[in-house]
C-alpha cells in the first residue's frame, strides 16, 4: 500500500491556487459588457427622446384595439354588431383578460414615453407642450371608460400603497389646466427651435395645428361636462374658441399607417367578427347618405347593404341574415389590404362644428358669428368632404334632406323599427336639434367609436336599439351600458388603490351600470 | 425548391460508410456468449468482457453477444458495464458463457457516472441516482429519446408537446421549484452541458410552434447509459443549471478488441387514440335549422334526406362520426442505425450513423433525421490520453402541427359539422373567374376555422436544423492516482424556417399570400479542467478528491423576415415581398465561471463522507455581486458490511445528504433599457429591473435507504427529500400606473418534499425462466411558503381557460377559472332565462395540474431467448382543462352536447332572488354560455388520473447455435414493440399527457394533436 507523498499534494493544491488566481484576476473583466443588452439604450439623447413620441402616439391610439376598443366601444356605440360566437362583451359581459391588455397598454406601452418626454423636455417648450396635449387626449379616453383612474400619481409607485386613482372630476379639472398651460406655451413657441419635427407623426412639426388640436380637445371636454358643471363647461369652451379650434379638414388629426405600425381596424376587419349595425342601416338608408358605401361594403351574400342588431346570441349570429356574409363589412379602405396605408383617425374638424353647435344651443359664445344651424350644416359638409364627397349639389341635397330613417332589414328576423324620426334638415324643435347634432356627430366621428360611445352616454343621442340579449344581470338589454369595470389585474397588484377608487364611484360601485361623474342627463 | 431538396435528402437513407479497424488477437480458446440485463432480459450492448486478471477484453455487440479468446490458463471472465453490477464467471471447459447483469443500484462496488462525468462507486453515493441502460431507449424507441424515461424513473414527470415527430418534452424532476424561471433539468452528454435553447416553446390558447429541444435530436442508439440525478445534491457540482437536477448521458465508445459492426433498425406505426366523442343524431345547422354555411351541428335530426351542401353537392343528411379518425393517418417511422466499433489499447474508435424517417399522424407532417457520430479514444502514452468526439445532426421537419388555436388543421377538423362527409372537405380549393385559387370552405372568411385540407395543403411550414457537437479532452495521469484533465466542447445549431401561406387563407385575408422565413443560430461552449486524486490514505481510509474549474457561455442569434403580403400571389420569394418586416435579435447567455471541488472520504469501504463546494461567478448578476458559493455534504453507510446481518439480507445501505445549489439567473435583468423599434421609434421598459439581483438558492435535504434481501430477489430503494428554493427571481405584476407592468424581485420560498421508492422483485428465477418485476412510486408535495411581505400571489400565466398562479399557502400550478356564480349558501345561480350566471373574472379554483402521485410497474419475463416486458404507468390526480371539449360542446358536435337538445336544460340552480330554477335554457344557448373559446372552465376541469399500458416488448434473441459459430451474422435479436398501447383507466376525454406547450403553463388541453399508439418491429444485428 502506497500513501501520498507531499509532492503530489503540492501539485494538487498548486493547481487549485492557480485556478483561483486565474478567476479572480482576469475572468470577470468582460462581465459588465456581457451583461449589457446590445439592443437596448440606457440613456436617451434629445433625438432619442423625440423618437419616444411615435411610440406614445401609435401605442396610445392602438391600445388593445380589437379587444378593448372594437369589442367594447365599437359595440356599445352601436357602430357595429358582433358576429363572432366566442365573444360576449357585446352582450354587456366584461372580459377581464382583455381589460388587462387595455390597462397595461395605456399605462405601460403608451404613457411611459410621454412621462419620459415631459420629464426631459423642460428646455424644449414646444415638445413639452405637445406631449402634454397628447397625454390629455390619451387620459380622457380612459377616464371616460372607467371613471376614476390613476392620473396624478402616474409613475409614483409607493411600496405597500400602490398607485392611487383620482376622482374623474379631479382628472377633468387637471386636464383643462394642462390644456390651458400647454396652449399658452405653444402659442409662444409656434416656431420653436427644437420641435418634434418628423417624429411628430400627426402634424409633422406643424405646431400651429397642435394648437388647434388642443383647443378642439378642450372644447370636446367642455361639452362633456356641460350637464354636470355647466359654468365650468362654458368657461372652458369659450377659452377654447378664443384660442382657435379646427375649422378645415386640413386641420384634421390622423396618424399615418405603415406596414409595422398598421391601422388595426383594417387588420381586424379581415376576421369577419363584426359588421355594420342596424343603426347605421336605418340612418344611412333613410337619409340616402353618400357615406354609406364609403364606410361599408355590400354583404357578400346578396350585394345588399345590411346591418345587424346588437347583443345577438350565438344561435342568432348563425341564422338567417344575421351572419357576417349577409351583412356589411367595413368598406375596402378599412380592410387588410390597406392596413399599412389607411391613416388612423384622431380628431376631425367636423366634430368641432358639432360641438360648437351644441354650445350655441347652450347659450355659449362659441359660434364665432355662426348660428347652431350653420355650424351643424358646416359640420355635415366638412364630414362629407372629408370622405371625398365634394359635389356641392350632393352636399346641399343631403343637408336639406327631409327623408326619415328606415326600418332596417326585416329579413334578419327582428321587428326593428326606424331608429328615430328626425331628418337631416335642421329642426326647429330645440331637443330635436340636439338629437340631430348628436346623430350627425355620431356619423361624422366614425370610426372613432370611443368618443361616439362617450357622447351617447352623455347626451342619449343618437338613440340606441335595445340589445337582443344582455348576459349581464346588472344591465338590462334596453339600456345603454355606462362604464367599463375596474381591471382585475390592478385589483391584484394595486388592491388598496382600487378599493379607494370604488368609493369614488359612489353608491353604484364598480358595476357597468354606474354612471360616471359627467353622465347625469336622464 | 424546398420539396426537391427534401426528396434528395430522403434518398440518402442507409448510406453506410465502411470502416475497417482490425486488431489481431492471440487465441488459445474461443469463448462466446450473450450478456443480458437481469432486469428485462434484453441484451446489453457495450459490456466490457475481460479475461480475469488481464487487460485483454472485448465488448458485447448490440445483440449482447461477444466472442473472446481466452488463454487456457485463465479460469474466469469478468463482465463490466456502467450502471450494472459486475460479474465474474468461471469458464472451465465451456465455450459458451452467458451472463445476466443486474442494475448497479442494487449492489455494491458498481460504477455510475455522476456530475462532471466523474465515475463513482455506486455504494459511495450519498444521494439517489437512477441509471438506465441504453437498452431502455433503443428497442421501443421514441424519436425524442427522453420520452422513453416515462414510467421508468421514479420522480420524473414528462409532458410531451402535442406536435408530432421532432417535438420537445417538458421534464420535471421532483416537482417545480422556480416560479417564473425554467423548471427543466440540465442535460449533460459525456460530461458536457448541452444547449437546450429552442426557437419557441408553443403554449397558450392561441398556441404556437414548438421549436424542438436539444435532447430531442439525439440518436437513442448511441446512448450507453443515462443517469438521472434528481436532487440538488446530485447536481450540486453543476451549479446554476443543475438546480432542477440533471440527466447525465454517456455515449458509447469504441472498445478494444475485434471489429464489431452492429445494426439496429425498426419500423413502427402510430395511430391516433383518445379522440373526442362525437354525436351522431343532429347535423350541420343552428337552432334546429339546417344551414349549409354553419360551423355547428345544432341542425335538425339527421334523417338521411338529401341536403345541398355549401358547394352545391347533394349528400344524404347523415352522421360521419369517423371523420376525425379518418382525417389522421397511420403514420410510419423507419429508423436505422449502424455502428462500427473497434481498436486496440492505443486507439479505439466508435463510429455510428443513424437515420429516422418519421411520419406524423397529420398527413403533411414528416421528419427526417440523420445522426453521425465519431468518437476516438487515444492512449498516446501510459500517461497521456485524449478523447475526441464529433456529432453531426441533420433534421428537417415538414409542417410540425402547432399547438392551441394555431394548430389550425387539427382544430378545424375537430370542429367540423358531423354531417359533412370527409370527401367533400377534401375538395379544398376551386378557381375563381380570375383563375385564382380559392379556398373551398362552408363558411368562407371564418375568423377561426377553415377547410382542414386547405390548412394541410396551403399553409406550409418547413424547418431544418444542422447541429454539431464537438468535444475534445486531454487527460494526463501524473501517477496512477492523480490525473489532470482539460476538456472543451461546443454545441452549435443552425436552423432555418420557411413558412408559406397561400392566398385566401383567412387569417391573412386581404394581404393575400404571405411568406415568412427565419434563421437562427445558437451555440454554447464549455471549457473545463479537472484534477482528480484517488488514494488510499491508510489501511482504512480512502480518499477521492476533485478540484476543477469551468467556463460556460452561450449565445443566440435570430433573423426573421415577414414578407407581409406578396406582390405576385403565391410566389414565395422574399424579392416578391409586399411590405417586408425584418426582426433580428442577439442574446448572450450569462457567462458562468466556476471553481469547484469535491472529496469523498471512505472508511473501511463501508462508510463514506462526501463533501462538495462550488463557487460561481455569473455575469448576469450586478457588478461586484457576481460571486456566489454553495456547498453540499453527505454521508452514506453500508450497514450490511458494518455489522453482521442475517444471511437473508444481502445488502443494506443508508444515506443522507444536504446540499445547496444556486442559479445565477438570466442576463440583462439588473438595469432598465429603452428599446429601439421599427422605424427608429424608441420604446420604454415594461418590466422594472432589479439592481440588487441575487442568485436563486435551493437547499435540499435527502435521506434514503437501499436494501436487498433473499439472494437479491427482493429489494427496495426509498428516498425522502425536502427542498427549499428561495431568493427566486420572480416576475411580479406591478400596478400598471407605476409605468411598469411587472417587476423583477428576489423573493419567495417554495418547498418541495416527497418520497420516491423503487421496489424490485424476482418472483421466479429458474435456469430457463425468470420473472423480474419492479415498481416505482413518486409523490411530491409542493408548498408556497412565502412571496414577499406584501404580495401573496404571483401569476404564472393568465390565459383564456385559466389563471395559473403561485399563491402563498397554495401550491405551484394552482389554477383558477371562470365558474358559476353562487349565492351565500353556495348554490349556483341562473338568470331569469335559465342561463348560468358566470363569474366575470377567473376566481373559481379549478385544481392543480401536478399529479398527486405516480406509479410505474415494470415486468420482464424471460424464457431462454424469448423475453416479454411490459410497463404499466399510473398517474393519480392533477387537473386538466378540457378545452377542446368546451369547443365541441358549444359547436354541438360532441356527444355531451346531446343533453337537452329537444327539451332544453333546466339547470339545478337558483335564481338571484332565491327561487329554485324552473326555466329551461335551450341546449345551444347553455353550451354556448359555458363553452367556446373563452369557456367557464369550472365545467371543463377534469381529473388527469389514468392508468395505461405504456410499453410492451416481446423479443427473441437468436442463440449462437442457430446463427452458427463463425457465421457472417454473429448475433441477432428481433422484437415486437409497442408504446402507449391503451388505457386501462382514464377520466379525461383525452390523453391528459398531451399539453399545449412545454413552458411553465401546463394543465390545458386545447386543440391538441391526439396522442398516439405506437406498434412496431425492431431488429438488432451484429456482424
Amino acid at each position: 500500500m502506497k500513501y501520498p507523498r507531499i509532492t503530489s499534494i503540492r501539485i494538487f493544491a498548486g493547481t487549485a491556487l492557480f485556478l483561483l488566481v486565474l478567476c479572480w484576476t482576469g475572468c470577470t473583466k468582460n462581465f459588465e459588457e456581457r451583461n449589457t443588452d446590445p439592443s437596448g439604450l440606457e440613456t436617451l439623447t434629445t433625438e432619442d427622446m423625440k423618437a419616444l413620441f411615435p411610440t406614445a402616439v401609435y401605442n396610445g391610439w392602438n391600445v388593445a384595439y380589437q379587444t378593448s376598443q372594437n369589442l367594447l366601444a365599437g359595440m356599445y356605440s352601436q357602430y357595429y354588431f358582433c358576429t363572432q360566437p366566442a365573444f360576449a362583451t357585446h352582450r354587456y359581459v366584461m372580459n377581464q383578460q382583455w381589460l388587462t391588455s387595455l390597462w397595461t397598454g395605456v399605462y405601460v406601452s403608451a404613457m411611459p414615453s410621454l412621462v419620459n418626454i415631459i420629464k426631459q423636455s423642460n428646455e424644449y417648450p414646444a415638445i413639452n407642450a405637445i406631449a402634454r396635449i397628447w397625454k390629455v387626449w390619451l387620459i380622457h379616453r380612459y377616464t371616460d371608460y372607467f371613471g376614476p383612474i390613476p392620473y396624478s400619481q402616474i409613475g409614483n409607485y409607493v411600496e405597500g400603497e400602490g398607485v392611487a386613482y383620482d376622482a374623474q372630476k379631479d382628472i377633468y379639472y387637471d386636464l383643462f389646466k394642462e390644456l390651458d398651460e400647454a396652449t399658452a406655451i405653444l402659442e409662444e413657441n409656434l416656431d420653436a427651435a427644437v420641435s418634434f419635427g418628423q417624429q411628430d407623426w400627426i402634424y409633422r412639426g406643424d405646431n400651429a395645428k397642435w394648437l388647434k388640436f388642443a383647443n378642439t380637445l378642450r372644447l370636446r371636454l367642455a361639452l362633456r361636462i356641460s350637464f354636470v358643471e355647466p359654468d365650468k363647461a362654458k368657461t372652458e369652451a369659450e377659452a377654447a374658441i378664443a384660442g382657435g379650434v379646427m375649422e378645415e379638414n386640413t386641420d384634421n388629426a390622423f396618424i399615418p399607417a405603415n406596414p409595422a405600425q398598421y391601422n388595426s381596424l383594417n387588420r381586424i376587419s379581415g376576421w369577419n367578427e363584426f359588421r355594420m349595425s342596424a343603426n347605421f342601416e336605418s340612418l344611412f338608408k333613410g337619409y340616402n347618405d353618400p357615406r354609406m358605401p364609403i364606410f361599408f361594403e355590400p354583404a357578400a351574400r346578396d350585394g345588399e347593404f345590411r346591418g345587424g342588431r346588437s347583443g345577438l346570441t350565438q344561435e342568432d349570429q348563425a341564422k338567417g341574415y344575421n351572419t357576417y356574409s349577409s351583412t356589411s363589412n367595413v368598406a375596402p379602405r378599412f380592410q387588410p389590404n390597406t392596413q399599412g396605408t389607411e391613416p388612423m383617425w384622431v380628431m376631425y374638424a367636423a366634430e368641432a362644428c358639432f360641438l360648437r353647435a351644441e354650445g350655441v344651443l347652450n347659450g355659449w359664445d362659441v359660434g364665432g358669428g355662426m348660428t347652431a344651424e350653420q355650424l351643424y350644416n358646416k359640420g355635415i359638409e366638412l364630414s362629407l368632404k372629408q370622405w371625398d364627397i365634394t359635389d356641392q349639389s350632393v352636399i346641399d341635397t343631403y343637408i336639406n334632406g327631409t327623408s326619415l330613417p328606415i326600418a332596417p332589414a326585416p329579413e334578419n328576423g327582428w321587428d326593428t323599427p326606424p331608429l328615430t324620426d328626425i331628418p337631416v334638415k335642421f329642426s326647429t324643435d330645440p331637443e330635436k336639434q340636439r338629437e340631430q347634432i348628436g346623430t350627425q356627430k355620431w356619423i361624422a366621428l366614425f370610426p372613432g367609436d370611443m368618443e361616439a360611445w362617450a357622447e351617447m352616454r352623455r347626451t342619449g343621442y343618437p338613440k340606441m336599439y335595445p340589445l337582443i340579449q344582455s348576459d349581464n344581470p346588472d344591465m338590462p338589454k334596453d339600456q345603454m351600458i355606462r362604464r367599463i369595470l375596474f381591471v382585475d389585474i390592478d385589483r391584484q397588484s394595486n388592491g388598496k388603490a382600487v378599493a379607494a377608487a370604488e368609493a369614488l364611484l359612489g353608491p353604484g360601485g364598480d358595476k357597468v351600470s354606474t354612471r360616471l361623474w359627467w353622465d347625469v342627463k336622464e | 425548391m424546398m420539396g426537391n431538396k427534401q426528396i434528395n435528402l430522403r434518398r440518402l437513407l442507409l448510406v453506410v460508410p465502411i470502416m475497417v479497424l482490425c486488431t489481431p488477437l492471440l487465441a488459445q480458446k474461443k469463448v462466446t456468449g450473450v450478456v443480458t440485463s437481469a432486469e428485462n432480459g434484453q441484451p446489453l450492448a457495450g459490456v466490457n468482457v475481460f479475461v480475469s486478471g488481464t487487460k485483454d477484453g472485448t465488448a458485447t455487440n448490440d445483440a449482447g453477444q461477444y466472442s473472446i479468446d481466452v488463454p487456457s490458463s485463465s479460469d474466469s471472465l469478468v463482465f463490466e458495464f456502467i450502471g450494472y453490477r459486475s460479474q465474474t464467471i468461471a469458464v472451465g471447459n465451456q465455450t459458451t458463457v452467458n451472463a445476466s447483469l443486474s442494475l448497479a443500484s442494487t449492489d455494491l462496488g458498481e460504477v455510475v457516472v455522476t456530475a462532471l462525468g466523474i465515475e463513482r462507486q455506486e455504494k459511495s453515493l450519498t444521494y439517489s441516482a437512477q441509471v438506465l441502460g441504453g437498452d431502455h431507449m433503443n428497442e421501443a424507441k421514441e424519436t425524442n429519446v427522453i420520452n422513453s424515461l416515462q414510467g421508468k424513473v421514479a420522480g420524473v414527470t414528462i409532458s410531451k408537446s402535442a406536435t408530432g415527430p421532432g417535438g420537445s418534452s417538458k421534464v420535471v424532476l421532483r416537482g417545480n421549484r422556480s416560479i417564473t424561471g425554467g423548471n427543466q433539468p440540465l442535460y449533460v452528454i459525456d460530461g458536457v452541458p448541452m444547449n437546450t435553447g429552442s426557437r419557441a416553446a408553443g403554449g397558450g390558447s392561441f398556441g404556437g410552434r414548438d421549436g424542438g429541444g436539444g435532447i430531442s435530436m439525439i440518436n437513442p442508439d448511441n446512448i450507453e447509459s443515462m443517469t438521472v440525478l434528481k436532487g440538488a445534491s446530485a447536481a450540486a457540482l453543476y451549479g446554476s443549471a443543475g438546480q432542477n437536477g440533471a440527466i447525465v448521458i454517456t455515449t458509447k465508445s469504441g472498445k478494444s478488441g475485434k471489429l464489431s459492426v452492429e445494426y439496429n433498425g425498426g419500423v413502427t406505426f402510430d395511430e391516433a387514440i383518445s379522440l373526442p366523442e362525437y354525436q351522431n343524431q343532429y347535423g350541420q345547422g343552428d337552432g334546429g335549422e339546417f344551414i349549409a354555411n354553419s360551423e355547428h351541428s345544432w341542425g335538425p335530426k339527421l334523417d338521411g334526406q338529401e341536403v345541398t351542401l355549401w358547394n352545391g353537392n347533394k349528400v344524404p343528411y347523415a352522421a360521419h362520426v369517423d371523420n376525425v379518425k379518418n382525417f389522421f393517418r397511420v403514420a410510419s417511422t423507419v429508423n436505422n442505425s449502424i455502428s462500427v466499433s473497434g481498436g486496440n489499447e492505443k486507439m479505439r474508435t466508435f463510429f455510428s450513423y443513424g437515420n429516422v424517417a418519421a411520419q406524423g399522424i397529420v398527413r403533411n407532417n414528416d421528419m427526417v433525421r440523420h445522426n453521425v457520430d465519431l468518437k476516438i479514444d487515444n492512449s498516446i502514452s501510459d500517461k497521456l490520453s485524449t478523447t475526441a468526439k464529433i456529432s453531426y445532426i441533420y433534421q428537417d421537419i415538414n409542417n410540425m402541427p402547432q399547438t392551441g388555436e394555431a394548430g389550425r388543421a387539427v382544430q378545424s377538423m375537430f370542429r367540423s359539422p358531423v354531417s359533412i362527409p370527409l370527401d367533400q372537405m377534401k375538395q379544398f380549393n376551386y378557381y375563381n373567374e380570375a383563375g385564382l385559387e380559392m379556398q373551398n370552405y362552408w363558411n368562407p372568411g371564418s375568423s377561426i376555422l377553415a377547410n382542414p385540407y386547405w390548412q394541410l395543403n396551403r399553409e406550409l411550414f418547413y424547418e431544418k436544423k444542422d447541429r454539431v457537437l464537438g468535444l475534445f479532452q486531454v487527460k494526463y495521469a501524473f501517477t496512477e492516482w492523480l490525473d489532470f484533465q482539460v476538456r472543451g466542447s461546443i454545441d452549435k445549431t443552425i436552423e432555418h424556417t420557411d413558412n408559406r401561406v397561400y392566398n385566401d387563407t383567412y387569417y391573412f385575408k386581404g394581404l393575400g399570400s404571405t411568406y415568412l422565413t427565419g434563421d437562427y443560430r445558437r451555440q454554447s461552449t464549455n471549457l473545463d479542467a479537472l484534477l482528480s486524486l484517488r488514494r488510499d490514505l491508510s489501511e482504512k481510509f480512502n480518499l477521492s478528491a476533485y478540484i476543477g474549474g469551468s467556463l460556460q457561455q452561450g449565445q443566440a442569434y435570430t433573423l426573421t423576415v415577414d414578407a407581409n403580403g406578396l406582390n405576385k400571389i403565391n410566389f414565395f420569394d422574399m424579392m416578391n415581398a409586399k411590405n417586408p418586416l425584418t426582426d433580428d435579435s442577439f442574446t448572450q447567455d450569462p457567462q458562468v465561471q466556476s471553481l469547484y471541488g469535491s472529496a469523498t472520504l471512505g472508511y473501511n469501504d463501508y462508510l463514506f463522507l462526501d463533501v462538495t463546494a462550488r463557487n460561481d461567478w455569473s455575469s448576469a448578476l450586478p457588478r461586484d455581486s457576481w460571486s456566489y458559493f454553495y456547498p453540499s455534504i453527505g454521508l452514506t453507510g453500508i450497514i450490511s458490511e458494518m455489522t453482521t446481518l442475517p444471511s437473508w439480507i444481502n445488502y443494506g445501505k443508508l444515506r443522507v445528504s444536504m446540499a445547496y445549489s444556486g442559479s445565477g439567473g438570466s442576463a440583462y435583468r439588473d438595469r432598465n433599457y429603452f428599446t429601439v423599434g421599427r422605424g427608429g421609434s424608441v420604446g420604454t421598459p415594461t418590466t422594472r429591473s432589479l439592481p440588487t439581483y441575487k442568485p436563486e438558492i435551493t437547499k435540499a435535504f435527502e435521506v434514503g435507504a437501499e436494501w436487498r434481501f433473499f439472494d437479491n430477489r427482493f429489494g427496495f430503494d426509498v428516498t425522502y427529500y425536502n427542498t427549499d428554493t428561495k431568493n427566486q427571481l420572480i416576475t411580479l405584476a406591478m400596478p400598471a400606473a407605476s409605468l411598469f407592468s411587472n417587476q423583477y424581485i428576489n423573493a419567495g420560498l417554495i418547498n418541495n418534499s416527497g418520497v420516491e421508492a423503487m421496489v424490485d422483485v424476482t418472483p421466479v428465477r429458474t435456469e430457463n425462466f425468470t420473472w423480474d418485476a419492479s415498481f416505482n412510486f413518486a409523490k411530491n408535495i409542493n408548498k408556497v411558503i412565502r412571496l414577499t411581505d406584501e404580495v401573496e400571489r404571483a401569476i404564472i400565466v393568465d390565459d383564456r381557460q385559466v389563471l395559473e398562479v403561485v399563491d402563498v399557502g397554495g401550491s405551484y400550478g394552482d389554477m383558477y377559472g371562470i365558474g358559476w356564480q353562487r349565492d351565500a349558501q353556495g348554490r349556483p345561480l341562473v338568470s331569469d332565462t335559465g342561463a348560468p350566471l358566470l363569474t366575470s373574472g377567473k376566481t373559481v379554483y379549478m385544481g392543480n395540474y401536478n399529479p398527486n402521485y405516480t406509479l410505474g410497474f415494470n415486468n420482464t419475463l424471460t424464457y431462454k431467448g424469448i423475453s416479454l416486458s411490459f410497463l404499466l404507468d399510473y398517474r393519480n390526480g392533477g387537473t386538466v382543462i378540457a378545452g377542446t371539449q368546451a369547443l365541441l360542446d358549444s359547436d354541438g358536435h360532441s356527444k355531451a352536447s346531446l343533453r337537452g337538445r329537444e327539451e332544453g336544460i333546466v339547470l339545478d340552480a337558483y335564481t338571484v332572488d332565491g327561487q329554485k330554477n324552473t326555466t329551461a335554457i335551450p341546449a345551444q344557448k347553455y353550451f354556448g354560455a359555458i363553452g367556446e373559446r373563452y369557456p367557464a372552465s369550472e365545467f371543463y376541469a377534469r381529473s388527469a388520473t389514468n392508468l395505461r399500458l405504456r410499453e410492451l416488448v416481446l423479443g427473441y434473441s437468436f442463440s449462437p447455435s442457430i446463427l452458427g459459430e463463425n457465421g457472417f451474422i454473429r448475433g441477432a435479436r428481433i422484437s415486437l414493440v409497442g408504446r402507449n398501447l391503451f388505457f386501462l383507466h382514464k377520466e379525461a376525454p383525452f390523453d391528459p399527457e398531451v399539453v399545449t406547450g412545454t413552458g411553465n403553463y401546463q394543465g390545458i388541453e386545447y386543440n391538441s394533436l391526439p396522442s398516439t399508439r405506437n406498434i412496431g418491429l425492431n431488429l438488432k444485428l451484429m456482424f
